[in-house]
């Protein structure tokens, strides 16, 4: 991925109204470069982005043009026009990032401790990183408190938001750069009057015969040096060329019987042949291909495309000379489609040609034999053309569960239940009660058969008692019903003042952030971790005062029904300090203890 | 003809599933008190007759929990007439086979009473109810159980607990006796049923016809009592510590606070640890909040 | 029949509808106790059982602290019936005895379940056998008083043959004339079954009796709906509960009572009442019966059903005695003889300054006449003035109408205590929820 440079058509202008200059803008990280197109122009420009304080942009609408407006710290401005507005997007964001990198970088190298792991931030990095805190105040917020208040580093702050820089990465789409997608369709130039034709050939049109033609590819290597030169081999080729682009057949199978060279260039690619066949058959196996059929030119000769002669009728001998518009269109698509295969100077022929040969038998590598693919072929169709309906229950295996004393489970779940109910000593009271089996029983039935001879009592129930315990219900639920809101969207954070709660919410986010690197930081194996544990301690240290007096505050402050709920949104906001503290006095004593042993510090 | 019976289903036609505590041993401990079986019996009578009451369509079954057994001793679906004596006459026979299957002569403390039985009993005919057609009540499990919990039907009861949860059949708890159950506890919590343990236990009557006799139709309109928080933190197998974090048996939930090369109760063997600290890794108890 | 009939929607309305004397007579009636409990929508049934024992009054408040905001539709609903149903007012009894069944070892053969079911449907021919039994009962009902059978016992017994057990014989002895003559009338109908043993006769309630309170409860064409989707439902869509959406129910429903939203009661319009103390005296009257459907206390009008036609008449000729001494030429027939021989002078005295009476009189309605005439030119006036305001609201000098028109009363709120109500916040605190 080219990151660190950009390279955008484009107008450099001194003024809205006025035309511009056409031509080219470079930009790299630490510099951006204008070349206009016409060589003679002397607006060359090339600027250092230290000297750049900020950037304009036009709104993008399509009535206006694509501006962006780099402005000068000393003042002064560059203004450029550009084709189209994703062009100038991209532009902005990377000098926006651009911008802010020579900015930061000047700060971090002059700041930043020798944090192990210091990245190197690449300038694309830090724009993503920037964008995301100005997106989300939040984190800026948290960002401003932890990063510049010197708790955590900027590169463990965003440790731990991997996920978040992906995402925003992710909304670009990833795109590889293709190949120039030219067909080289060979315009033989002739003077007219001579009967002779050239070619031009770049290395560039050389990698791309080498790309779409493996046979042509194979004859270089083959021929070249040993018993043709490179030239000659070119000749050949364009003379084969030359004779397709004739369209005469039958004059192109008379000519590579008489040359041998020449036929392998005439004739049908055999490896791509191979390999078309290959393809089809890694094709899904559910793919009705011909259920495509009918929507197809597949009917058409050469798909429905035009073709200026009549199809004559061909010899079978001729046949392998016969070559396809589409095939070749099918080829060069893909070839442009998979872009740049290869990393090697496009100017030695001969080894561009051997690294095609190499990655073509890696790939050939990587295939799996053809067994292998039938096998795996007809696999698929079975899975894929399963009828479910027809299928068995597939029945996960199972384990049986060996499970010893189910004791153990209630007790260490019903101690807590009942204390929560508030009676703890109930609970665990162990009843001072002892009948025999007969007294009981017997009590049991002589009550069934009081109840049969005298009946029911009656009243069942004074009515006193029915008000009183109505009254106790009516009661119980009137207390419960406000408090414990039905609302999941009434908290009891809106009661408070907003200042209070914002505090509240702030103090909140960033104990969560602390606690997670701090814990995130154990088991202590490195000096850095050492002293990031010590430095998240003492920040924490400064936040829990902060806390318990601004809780004192609330409580003193508001009713006691919300004093509760209070205390139970910021008791475990302390609970967990306090867990962090005790784990870190306890480490560090170990650590004391264990000194003697381990010099060094590590665990 | 239609059908006459497809007509009346009314939105709070309901089928009500009474658990009755009649463990010996408690009832015998309660015996000196103000509220004595056939006190609480008569009280029971008296609501299941107002159910039946409410609905021509409404249905009551009542299964008792006994010591050692549990059965039906009562169905309003087949027996009709003479409910209580029905119902007396039923619970006489089942005290006695409960008293035949006894092993021991007898108990340390009040002993506990088989709810895991009689919830499982409950949930099967809410199933056969729910097969019987589209068109059934709405059923719901009510217990007035008075036992303390029995730790060794843990697992039998949560998985009562989780079936009912799965059927959406709320199990209401009315705890008579003196100390609060957990198990109920969490059923009502878990199925979306009401736990209330009377204060006034000569008011069993207004508590069952004000909180439980409340259809689930109405229960959509109306606030019923709630606890005003569940704690279920868990404590550990080893060493009964109630703990926030800690290791959890991937095999039997069993949860400990320090790492076990093999599970105390399933027996299960474990990978190494990275770590022994809690905080290294990435289980955690849940924290019922 | 050339009248128009009043149509219940069903048998608790008819009920409901009852005079307040009758309504009350019905509850020392248990099984009626019964069937109106079971005809009360949920909440409401609710309500009633958490009351059962509470004997002094319990305030509005502490009821509504149980709602949950969605509910108080319901709530309203439910307290506004048990007023309506007079239950909020009256103490219930549960207590309930049922009819000693017959003897078990009878020699008489009963009929199995299957053949009174079968004996039932032969009575019916048609499709909806529910639909049509109401529609029956319903004038039976209704020309019981013409038979010189009062309504209420006839409804007392046909609520308690609801609760009698399908297919147990009960002998006829238990039961009184009246109830006999009933029954015979029933048994045509498929209600019961008579069953004539060698000395004593027994009726068999059928299926079509023991559901009669609650299948008339709701005979109403949603009801038919709902049940037919259910029982057509796809047998997917049938496993799930509810089977036909809430949603869809409530729209039928919705639907319903929008068609039933206007009901058609005969009624007699008096006006003109001599005096305020006349009006009230008769509005008094007519709520004793249950017969005031509406008032106007300003303009002294009153609209009564036509059931009380003929005691309303009664009450108003004794009242409007005087009234009838001016209009009246021939007043004195009306008057009874009168042995004092005071009211010849009274005569007398009127027949001699008739002319002055006369006037009086006239002079009277003429300016009655007037100031209703001129009441009506300003209201007119009023309301054009205030319909123009929308059309020029650049006019900003509010012009208030001489005479507005009168506002609607608030709807009536019933305070839902039974008695006295302890004490009631204002209504704007449970609102607040």
């Amino acid at each position: 991925m080219a990151d660190g440079k950009l390279v955008k058509r484009t107008k450099y202008k001194t003024s809205v109204k006025v035309p511009g200059v056409p031509g080219v803008l470079k930009l790299t990280k630490e510099r951006f470069y204008f070349m206009p197109n016409d060589p003679t122009l002397t607006t060359k420009l090339n600027v250092e982005f230290k000297l750049i304080k900020g950037h304009k942009s036009s709104k993008e609408c399509s009535s206006k043009q694509a501006l962006l407006n780099l402005t000068q710290a000393q003042g002064g401005n560059y203004l450029f026009e550009f084709d189209s507005f994703p062009d100038r997007d991209q532009c902005r964001d990377f000098v926006a990032s651009a911008i802010a990198a020579c900015g930061e970088i000047g700060k971090a190298t002059s700041e930043k401790p020798a944090v192990p792991h210091d990245e190197q931030l690449s300038a694309t990095e830090m724009g993503r990183r920037i964008k995301l805190l100005q997106e989300n105040s939040e984190l800026q917020k948290l960002h401003r408190q932890l990063v510049i208040g010197g708790i955590l580093s900027e590169a463990e702050f965003w440790a731990a938001r991997k996920k978040l820089l992906e995402q925003s990465e992710n909304k670009k789409p990833k795109q590889r750069v293709a190949l120039k997608n030219d067909m080289w369709s060979v315009k033989p130039l002739s003077d007219g009057q001579t009967n002779r034709v050239t070619f031009n050939l770049t290395p560039e049109v050389i990698h791309q015969i080498f790309a779409e033609k493996p046979a042509v590819r194979q004859a270089y290597l083959k021929f070249v040096p040993g018993k043709m030169s490179e030239k000659e081999f070119w000749t050949k080729y364009s003379r084969a060329e030359y004779l397709h682009s004739t369209k005469n057949i039958v004059a192109a199978a008379a000519e590579a019987a008489e040359d041998e060279e020449l036929a392998v260039f005439l004739k049908q690619d055999d490896m791509l042949v191979s390999e078309a066949r290959r393809k089809i058959r890694r094709v899904d196996p559910t793919l009705d291909m011909e259920a495509d059929e009918g929507d197809d030119y597949m009917h058409l000769p050469d798909h429905g495309l035009p073709q200026g002669e009549t199809k004559e009728i061909l010899e079978p001998q001729y046949e392998p000379f016969k070559r396809s518009f589409s095939q070749y269109l099918n080829q060069h698509a893909a070839v442009v489609l998979r872009g740049r295969v290869i990393d090697v100077e496009l100017g030695d022929t001969r080894s561009v040609a051997e690294a095609f040969t190499r990655t073509y038998q890696a790939e050939q590598a990587t295939e799996v034999s053809d067994e292998n693919a039938y096998r795996e072929r007809v696999k698929k169709v079975s899975q894929v053309a399963e009828i479910e309906d027809l299928q068995g229950p597939r029945d996960p295996p199972v384990a049986l569960l060996s499970i010893k004393d189910p004791r153990d489970y209630f007790d260490s779940q019903q101690a807590n239940a009942i204390k929560a109910l508030g009676d703890a000593e109930t609970g665990i009271r162990q009843m001072k009660f002892s009948v025999s089996k007969e007294e009981a029983f017997c009590s049991l039935k002589d009550s069934i058969s009081e109840i049969n001879s005298q009946g029911l009592i009656e009243p069942i129930i004074s009515p006193e008692v029915a008000l009183k315990v109505f009254n106790g219900l009516s009661q119980n639920i009137s207390s419960t019903k406000y408090h414990l809101g039905k609302n999941p969207h009434e908290s009891v954070l809106d009661q408070l003042p907003s200042a209070t709660k914002n505090e509240l919410l702030l103090h909140w986010t960033s104990i969560q952030e602390l606690l997670k690197h701090f814990w995130s930081s154990y088991p202590i194996t490195t000096k850095y971790f050492y002293a990031k544990v010590t430095r998240l301690k003492d920040a924490m240290s400064q936040i829990y005062p902060k806390l318990q007096l601004m809780f004192q505050e609330i409580k003193e402050s508001v009713q006691s029904d919300v004093r509760h709920q209070v205390s139970l949104l910021v008791q475990p906001m302390l609970q967990a300090l306090d867990a962090a503290f005790a784990h870190y006095d306890a480490d560090i004593q170990k650590r004391s203890a264990k000194s003697g042993e381990r010099p060094n510090g590590f665990v | 003809m239609t059908p006459v019976s497809s007509k009346l289903y009314a939105d709070d036609v309901s089928l009500l599933m009474v658990l009755v505590d009649t463990n010996p041993y408690f009832w015998s401990s309660m015996k000196n008190t103000a509220f004595t079986f056939p006190k609480f019996i008569s009280h029971v009578l008296a609501f299941l007759n107002s159910i039946l009451l409410l609905n021509q369509m409404n249905q009551v079954v009542v299964i008792a929990t006994g010591y050692n057994s549990c059965d039906y001793v009562f169905d309003s679906s087949t027996s009709s007439m003479q409910r209580a004596e029905c119902l007396l006459e039923k619970l006489e026979d089942f005290v006695d086979k409960d008293e035949s299957l006894s092993q021991e002569d007898s108990v340390d403390g009040i002993g506990f009473s088989l709810l895991s039985g009689s919830l499982s009993m409950a949930l099967c005919y809410i199933q056969r109810v729910f097969r019987s057609g589209p068109l059934h009540p709405q059923p719901r499990i009510l217990c007035l159980h008075g036992s303390p919990d029995g730790p060794g039907q843990y697992v039998a009861v949560m998985n009562s607990i989780f079936s009912a949860q799965r059927s959406m059949v709320p199990i209401d708890s009315c705890v008579i006796g003196s100390q609060h159950s957990a198990f109920l506890q969490q059923a009502s919590y878990i199925t979306g049923g009401v736990y209330l343990k009377p204060q006034v236990s000569d008011g069993l009557f207004q508590y069952l016809s004000t909180v439980f006799a409340t259809d689930l139709h109405s229960r959509s309109f109306l606030q019923l009592p709630r606890p005003v928080g569940v704690d279920f933190r868990a404590s550990c197998f080893c060493h009964k510590n109630t703990i926030d974090m800690g290791f959890i048996c991937s095999v039997c939930l069993s949860i400990f606070c320090k790492h076990h090369k093999k599970c105390s109760t399933c027996g299960s063997n474990f990978g190494e640890a990275r770590k022994q600290d809690p905080s290294a890794s990435d289980q955690r108890t849940s924290d019922g909040s | 029949m050339p009248q128009v009939k009043i149509v219940a929607r069903n048998f608790m309305d008819m009920v409901a509808s009852l005079p307040v004397m009758k309504l009350d007579m019905l509850y020392d009636n248990s099984f009626i106790c019964e069937a109106i409990l079971r005809s009360l929508p949920p909440l409401a049934k609710k309500y009633v059982l958490q009351m059962l024992y509470i004997d002094i009054p319990i305030t509005a408040k502490s009821m509504e602290e149980w709602v949950l905001p969605d509910g108080f539709s319901k709530h309203k609903v439910a307290i506004d019936r048990l007023i309506q149903l007079r239950v909020m007012t009256e103490t219930f009894d549960s207590g309930i005895l049922p009819r000693e069944p017959m003897p078990s070892n009878i020699t008489v053969r009963l009929p199995s379940l299957e053949e009174l079911e079968a004996y039932a449907v032969e009575q019916w021919e048609l499709m909806d056998t529910n639909a049509q039994l109401w529609y029956i009962i319903r004038e039976y009902i209704t020309n019981a008083e013409e038979r010189g059978v009062d309504s209420a016992d006839l409804i007392a017994f046909l609520l308690e043959l609801s609760f009698h057990v399908t297919g147990k014989a009960y002998n006829t002895n238990t039961i009184t004339d009246l109830q006999r003559s009933i029954i015979k009338d029933l048994s045509d109908l498929g209600l019961i079954k008579l069953q004539q043993g060698r000395k004593e006769s027994w009726f068999i309630p059928t299926k079509l009796a023991t559901n009669l309170s609650i299948s008339l409860a709701d005979t109403t064409s949603r009801k038919q709906i709902v049940s037919f989707l259910q029982q057509n439902a796809h047998p997917r869509v049938a496993e799930r509960i509810p089977s036909v959406p809430e949603n869809v129910t409530d729209q039928i429903r919705l639907w319903e009572s929008d068609l039933n939203r206007v009901e058609m009661e005969p009624a007699h319009f008096y006006d003109e009442f001599p005096s305020k103390d006349v009006f009230e005296a008769a509005c008094d009257f007519a709520r004793e019966y249950g017969g005031l459907l509406w008032e106007d206390s300003k303009r002294m009008r009153l609209v009564v059903k036509a059931d009380i036609l003929t005691e309303m008449k009664e009450f108003l000729r004794q009242i409007a005695i005087t009234a009838d001494v001016f209009l009246n030429s021939d007043w004195e027939k009306d008057l009874p003889e009168d042995p004092s021989g005071r009211f010849d002078d009274f005569k007398d005295f009127v027949d001699s300054n008739s002319d002055i009476c006369q006037w009086i009189a006239l002079l009277c309605v003429l300016t009655q006449g007037c100031c209703i005439l001129l009441a009506t030119i300003l209201r007119t006036l009023g309301q054009v003035k205030e319909n123009s305001h929308e059309y020029e609201g650049e006019y900003a000098e509010p012009s208030a109408p001489l005479l507005r028109p009168p506002e609607l009363p608030p709807n009536p709120l019933y305070p839902y205590v039974i008695g006295e109500p302890v004490h009631i916040e204002p209504h704007s605190v449970y609102k607040n929820v």
